[in-house]
C-alpha cells in the first residue's frame, strides 16, 4: 500500500475539498514517492498546515537551544524601507536599474545576477531561500539552502572572523556563539558582486553592498514550531545607518530541502523564450 | 466624525496592496497590462518545459489567416506549481487547450495565463509567482 507522504486531517482535507476543488483534483495522485518528503515550498497552504498539526507544533517540548530542522519555505524579506544611502550608496544603486525597451519597458529586473545564476549569496539567501536546514555539528552550524542547492558554515569554534579575508566570499565569512537562548551569528568578507535584496518597492532596482558590510543575525527558538530572528546590516559605505529586519520564521516539518539549482542554461532559455519578448526586446 | 472608523480599513487595505507588491514572483514581469480584457486562445501543446526559475508553456495556435503561431506563457517555478498541484504531467504535448489570459503589450506572442483549460475540463490556474 502506497503511504502518503502527508498526513492530512479530516478537516484539513474537507478545506481542502471546499477551498480548491481543482487542486484536489490534481493532487490525488502524490507526485512523492513512499517515503520522500515535498520540499518546503511544495507544500499548499492547507498541506502546510497540516504537517504543523501533526508535528504538534504549538504544544511539542523543546529545547531552545536546539535549531537543527528545515525553517521556512520562501525566506524572510527584508524590512522593505532601506536606511538612507551614502553618496556612493545612492550612485550604485542607481547603477543597478535595469535596461529597457525604447518604449520604456522594463526587461525584467536585467542587472540580477540572479539572471545569470550568479550567487545570490549572503544575506540575499536569508530573504529568499525556498527553505533553509540547520544541521548542528561539533564545532559548527551548516545552514543548507533549497535555492542555489548551496551552505553556509557558522563555525562555533571559537575562531573570530578575519580582520583582512583572504578572499571575499558570496556567502561570507561567519561565526556562531550563544547568548543565553539566542544563537549569535556575526560575518564578513563579503563578496561585493551579490544584491542584498531586490528593491521590492520597484523590481527594476537591487539594493547593492560593499565589501565592508557586516551582518549580524539573532535566532531564538520560542517553541517548537517558532524561530524569532533578526538581521542586522551595516555598510557604512553605502548605508548612513544600520538596516534591521525582524521577524519569524516557521518550522516546516514534514518537508526535506530539495535541489533548486540555478542552471545557466535553463536561465538563458527562461530569459530568451520568455522575458526579453514579452517586452519585445531581443 | 470617528477618523479611525475609516483610516482602520484604508491602513489595512495599504498593507494589503503591499503585501501583494512583496509578494510578486522572483522575476519581474512587466509588459502585461492589468486592466487589458483576458482574451482566450485554443491551440495544441507544442511543448511543457518543466523547469525552473519558472515552468514554460508552449502552445500553437491558428492565427485569423490560417498561420501556425507559437504562443508562450509560464507556470510558477517546479516547487510552488507543485504546491498548487500542478505535476510534470499535468500537461502532454498534442493536448488541446483553451488559455486564458493576458497578451503581452508589446504585440509578442506571450501571454500571461490565468488559466488553462485541459481536454478533460480540468482548469489550470496559470499564477506564476
Amino acid at each position: 500500500m502506497m503511504r502518503s507522504p502527508f498526513c492530512v486531517s479530516v478537516p484539513a482535507l474537507l478545506a481542502v475539498l471546499a477551498c480548491s476543488p481543482m487542486v484536489l483534483a490534481q493532487s490525488s495522485s502524490s507526485p512523492y514517492p513512499p517515503g520522500w518528503l515535498p520540499c518546503p515550498r511544495c507544500q499548499s497552504g492547507p498541506e502546510r498546515a497540516a504537517s504543523r498539526k501533526q508535528a504538534d507544533v504549538e504544544n511539542r517540548t523543546f529545547d531552545p537551544k536546539d535549531i537543527a530542522g528545515v525553517w521556512g519555505n520562501n525566506g524572510m524579506e527584508l524590512s522593505i524601507v532601506p536606511p538612507p544611502f551614502t553618496a556612493k550608496g545612492k550612485e550604485l544603486y542607481d547603477a543597478t536599474r535595469a535596461d529597457e525597451t525604447p518604449e520604456g519597458l522594463a526587461i525584467s529586473n536585467s542587472k540580477d545576477g540572479m539572471l545569470i545564476c550568479d550567487p545570490l549569496g549572503y544575506p540575499r539567501l536569508f530573504a529568499y531561500n525556498y527553505g533553509f536546514e540547520f544541521v548542528v555539528l561539533p564545532n559548527r552550524v551548516v545552514q543548507f539552502f533549497e535555492f542555489g542547492h548551496t551552505w553556509r558554515d557558522i563555525w562555533t569554534d571559537g575562531r573570530k572572523l578575519p580582520d583582512d579575508p583572504p578572499q571575499p566570499r558570496w556567502m561570507g565569512y561567519a561565526i556562531g556563539r550563544w547568548e543565553g537562548d539566542t544563537f549569535v551569528v556575526e560575518s564578513n568578507g563579503y563578496d561585493d558582486r551579490s544584491w542584498i535584496q531586490e528593491d521590492r518597492r520597484d523590481r527594476r532596482w537591487g539594493f547593492p553592498h560593499s565589501d565592508q558590510m557586516r551582518v549580524v543575525e539573532r535566532y531564538r527558538r520560542t517553541s517548537y514550531g517558532a524561530l524569532n530572528a533578526s538581521l542586522t546590516i551595516t555598510d557604512p559605505v553605502i548605508f548612513k545607518k544600520p538596516w534591521t529586519t525582524t521577524g519569524t520564521i516557521q518550522l516546516s516539518p514534514g518537508t526535506e530541502i530539495w535541489e533548486y539549482m540555478c542552471v545557466v542554461s535553463e536561465s538563458e532559455a527562461y530569459n530568451n523564450d520568455k522575458l526579453r519578448p514579452q517586452v519585445g526586446a531581443k | 466624525m470617528n477618523l479611525s472608523r475609516f483610516l482602520g480599513p484604508l491602513f489595512a487595505l495599504a498593507i494589503i496592496a503591499l503585501s501583494g507588491a512583496v509578494m510578486a514572483a522572483h522575476h519581474s514581469q512587466p509588459g502585461f497590462n492589468p486592466n487589458d480584457k483576458p482574451v482566450q486562445l485554443k491551440g495544441v501543446v507544442a511543448e511543457y518545459r518543466w523547469r525552473n526559475p519558472h515552468v514554460l508553456f508552449f502552445w500553437d495556435v491558428k492565427d485569423e489567416e490560417g498561420k501556425s503561431v507559437r504562443w508562450v506563457g509560464e507556470f510558477a517555478s517546479i516547487s510552488s506549481s507543485l504546491a498548487r498541484g500542478i505535476t510534470k504531467d499535468t500537461f502532454k504535448v498534442g493536448d488541446e487547450v483553451t488559455v486564458t489570459g493576458r497578451r503581452a503589450t508589446a504585440g509578442t506572442p506571450i501571454m500571461q495565463i490565468i488559466s488553462v483549460v485541459k481536454p478533460d475540463g480540468t482548469s489550470i490556474n496559470g499564477n506564476a509567482d
